[in-house]
């Protein structure tokens, strides 16, 4: 962009670092010529086509300008653009810039301003599925994923999606806290039904990699989620029971096992089951103390509540 | 064979800092140059090195990045945002320079970010996040203005708390994964506003204990790299529910200690890596909250040093 002729008509604000500048910064000539036209404009309240030219200008050199992206929004909105082709362009500087707070804070607010329209959000989530193929553990993504179909009530492809990635890599913890999302906030809600095919899942991938944090803690998680008549959890028990005796120690599936003999004492009023699970929960602080020695400490915490 | 913490090294990198203007990354970090001076800053402090920067001075600059409406933007001339506005005030508190600024106008600027869910964003721009609920409380609290009617307190905690994961973790907003830099911001917000009875201690100790590597460090979550500012992240909260000793103490100072430049000074994310400013204050301040020798003790909750906190009166 040739800002010198562009912006004839404008007289450039150079960078004011007062008379003693502590630390003045040299920047390359581009991007402080760019900066002394942009402070002009953004003074004169200037919202035009050559300001958007030159937002995308300033932020080729520099993405993380928080202030650029603003006056970008604000002459989008100003001039009536076609938001559609902005998401373009946000996916172009997005690709090349995966980690960048304002440009996935840009698509937000641009899918805003279209509104409900199924074509965009549908490709919204094949782009957050290009940017799952470079980091499948991408905060930014997921976060703008959760937002996407929160704000427009479209889940139709989220348990496709997470099944994918967890087929991928069952380990990405961040499948596994989208699944327990997806059935969290859908309007449909969580069965019984829905809860028993999850444990079948989670335990067939705890059964393929028996120290995988991820499908424990989910485990953990929606065996919350069980109605206390259903009789889930106690099924729920005795599968993992079976599951470490058949393999050797597995830390988080004695830990898992260890916090829901735990709840069950405190609800038991029998006194002779509460004895058989306080025996048994004793019996995992030990092997827990022998096998995760890093965390000595913490489980003979655990074993000090039991007594 | 580890090497022991290169005390000098590192005050000299941070002193140098400000002669690296020409090189590419320190242009393109202009807009968070006031969180670095906040970085640089408390590590010379916790290293015990106060007199290695030029106190007059930081304060003229952090000055010359206040905006009218009392708020701070990253750079001279750069917008207001809360994310150095909190680092600003950091500063000034640490340099008992807190006369130079109005609390007043400060707060009712904070004030004016909180959204009716109890949420902040950090600017105008409406982006929510809990690290700006964090910056908020611990900018208020510096400032004593932590009551109305500045923020709705309640509310504040409300969202914090709607952030909280079956894991006992907290993410940037409900339902987002557990991360352990925003549960540094949520578990910090929360011992700052004295509402530690909301977290789940021996579910969430758990999980971040188990961030702990074969090889010391700490990763910030499930399956992931660690790094040294992990060191800050997941200690600090570990230290704030009072269960450091969850970890493994010796372990970790290692994986530290070694990822320290011992010959051109700071401390990088890992062994091996090149060292920069962030990396050298949460490296510092890890060891300091593990007890290493000769460190001025820090305050998990405002990762600033105790002296400083206890001058301000707050508890």
């Amino acid at each position: 962009m040739d800002f010198e002729t562009v912006f004839s008509d404008v007289l450039p604000i150079p960078l004011d670092e007062g008379p003693n500048p502590i630390s003045p910064i040299a920047y390359p000539a581009e991007y402080s010529q760019a900066m002394d036209y942009f402070r002009a404009c953004a003074r004169a309240n200037e919202k035009s086509q050559r300001v958007l030219d030159l937002t995308a200008a300033i932020i080729e050199l520099n993405p993380a300008h928080y202030t650029v992206w603003k006056v970008r929004q604000e002459c989008l909105i100003a001039l009536n653009a076609d938001m559609r082709q902005e998401l373009e362009y946000a996916t172009e500087v997005g690709l090349e810039h995966h980690k960048n707070y304002q440009v996935w804070h840009h698509r937000e607010v641009v899918v805003t301003q279209i509104g409900y329209d199924e074509a965009v959000i549908k490709k919204e989530l094949g782009y957050i599925h290009a940017q799952f193929k470079i980091d499948s553990k991408n905060y930014h993504a997921w976060s703008y994923r959760q937002w996407l179909v929160k704000y427009f009530n479209y889940w139709s492809e989220e348990l496709k999606e997470v099944d994918g990635l967890i087929e991928l890599d069952c380990r990405n913890n961040s499948a596994w806290n989208h699944r327990y999302y997806y059935f969290t906030n859908r309007p449909e809600g969580f069965s019984d039904d829905d809860l028993k095919s999850e444990i079948t899942f989670s335990l067939a991938h705890v059964r393929k990699t028996p120290n995988n944090e991820s499908p424990w803690n989910y485990l953990r998680g929606i065996s919350k989620k069980a109605s206390p008549a259903s009789g889930i959890v106690d099924s729920l028990v005795n599968d993992v029971k079976n599951l470490i005796q058949e393999n050797e120690f597995i830390v988080h599936g004695a830990s898992f096992l260890l916090d829901i003999v735990e709840s069950r004492i405190a609800q038991e009023a029998d006194e002779s089951k509460k004895s058989v699970d306080s025996q048994y929960a004793k019996k995992l602080c030990n092997d827990l103390m022998k096998y995760d020695i890093i965390r000595l400490k913490f489980w003979t915490y655990r074993l000090s509540l039991l007594s | 064979m580890t090497p022991k913490l290169a005390v000098a090294k590192h005050v000299t990198y941070v002193q140098e800092l400000d002669n690296k203007k020409d090189s590419f990354e320190y242009w393109a970090g202009e807009h968070l140059r006031l969180n670095g001076v906040y970085w640089g800053l408390t590590s010379v402090h916790l290293l015990k090195h106060p007199e290695a920067l030029d106190s007059a001075q930081i304060i003229e600059y952090v000055m010359s990045c206040q905006h009218t409406n009392g708020a701070f933007g990253g750079h001279i001339g750069h917008d207001p945002h809360l994310l150095y506005t909190l680092s600003a005030v950091q500063i000034l508190a640490t340099l008992d320079a807190l006369d130079r600024i109005d609390a007043d106008q400060i707060a009712t600027y904070v004030k004016s970010l909180q959204q009716p869910d109890g949420s902040f964003s950090g600017d105008e721009y409406n982006e929510i996040d809990t690290r700006f609920s964090y910056c908020a409380v611990n900018c208020l609290s510096l400032l004593n203005r932590l009551r109305q009617p500045y923020i709705d307190v309640d509310r504040a905690v409300e969202f914090i708390h709607s952030c909280k994961n079956f894991d006992g973790g907290y993410g940037s907003v409900p339902g987002a994964e557990s991360h352990s830099g925003q549960i540094f911001c949520c578990v910090g917000a929360l011992a700052i506003l004295g509402r530690l009875e909301l977290i789940e201690t021996d579910r969430l100790g758990w999980w971040l204990a188990e961030r702990q590597l074969k090889n010391g460090g700490l990763n910030g979550r499930p399956e992931k790299l660690e790094d040294v500012c992990y060191s800050w992240w997941v200690l600090s909260c570990l230290s704030i529910m009072d269960r450091i000793h969850w970890i493994n103490r010796d372990s970790l100072v290692d994986f530290i200690l070694n990822a320290q430049d011992t010959e051109g000074g700071g401390i990088a994310d890992r062994p091996g890596d090149v060292s920069d400013v962030f990396h050298t204050l949460f490296g510092v301040a890890g060891l300091s909250l593990l007890g290493y020798p000769d460190l001025e003790p820090v305050d998990p909750r405002y990762c600033m040093p105790c002296s400083v906190i206890k001058r301000l009166g707050i508890q």
